[in-house]
């Protein structure tokens, strides 16, 4: 059998033709090893590129989360401070003889403190995304995620917010005591508007729920998951 | 000039190097055969 084989190669190498194309099937393996080659090395070179890319914008979401985080405590120190007036005028603390003593009780339906998410980093990070298709990260896919829904609900909050802010601004616009309340004074009718009427504790009740609730509360899920997130970047950004 | 023009021009590179050697064999071996023939 195999001398069979032996023979038979024997032949085709006899051939010259057969030789030819011997030779030519192995220069254009060759040339196609040599193609492939260097397709990997491109590709292993577009992935390094990408890899670099996306840790710098890691880097800049990282900071964005900071810059969020380090936003959220004043002004949730602000929506604490307002909680603790509203309380006391929802439950009748004071009346139109006390209600002088607290300066900040008349405003509690007119103050507003709006939540900016910085997205410049989300953005680089989306638009990376658009481009680069080649793999499923679950960080790239968490921040996305989280960005997503925190901002559409934080503008959302801010929007809804203001407008009640304004409404209520409006509302005292239209009361004879305006100029005075603007300027500090503290006259009798506003003694009563502030100190008694059910009007004003129906509207800082509403401004507690909409505001010093929700608002404050959407601010905090922010500021909390933006720390779960620095962490989780941080663990990447070490790791690389 | 990115990566994969890089690619390209080494893909040219390999086909006409391929090319040539493959017209300059084949020249080569029907030279041999006319030799060999007279």
């Amino acid at each position: 059998m195999i001398s069979i084989f032996r023979k038979i190669r024997k032949k085709f190498f006899s051939n010259k033709l057969s030789s030819y194309l011997l030779y030519a099937i192995g220069e254009i393996v060759l040339v196609m090893i040599g193609i492939l080659l260097a397709l990997q090395v491109n590709n292993w070179n577009e992935e390094r590129k990408q890899n670099i890319q996306l840790k710098s914008i890691l880097k800049k979401v990282r900071i964005d989360l900071v810059a969020d985080t380090l936003r959220a405590k004043p002004i949730l120190q602000f929506y604490d401070s307002i909680n603790k007036y509203s309380t006391k005028v929802i439950n009748k603390d004071y009346d139109a003889k006390t209600i002088q003593s607290c300066l900040l009780c008349r405003s509690l339906t007119t103050l507003y403190q709006p939540f900016v998410v910085q997205d410049k980093g989300y953005n680089m990070l989306k638009n990376f995304e658009e481009l680069e298709t080649r793999k499923n990260d679950s960080l790239q896919n968490t921040i996305l995620q989280f960005y997503k829904q925190m901002t559409d609900m934080l503008d959302q909050s801010n929007e809804f917010v203001k407008s009640e802010t304004l409404k209520n601004l409006d509302y005292f616009k239209s009361q004879p005591w305006f100029v005075d309340w603007m300027q500090g004074r503290f006259t009798e009718d506003m003694k009563d508007y502030f100190g008694e009427s059910v009007d004003y504790r129906n509207r800082v009740a509403s401004n507690f729920i909409l505001a010093s609730q929700n608002h404050a509360n959407f601010i905090k899920a922010h500021r909390d998951n933006a720390v779960e997130l620095i962490n989780q970047i941080d663990d990447r950004l070490e790791s690389n | 000039m990115n990566g994969f023009d890089i690619v390209l021009v080494i893909a040219i590179i390999l086909f006409a190097r391929l090319g040539v050697r493959l017209v300059s064999r084949y020249i080569k071996m029907k030279q041999e055969r006319k030799d060999e023939n007279e």
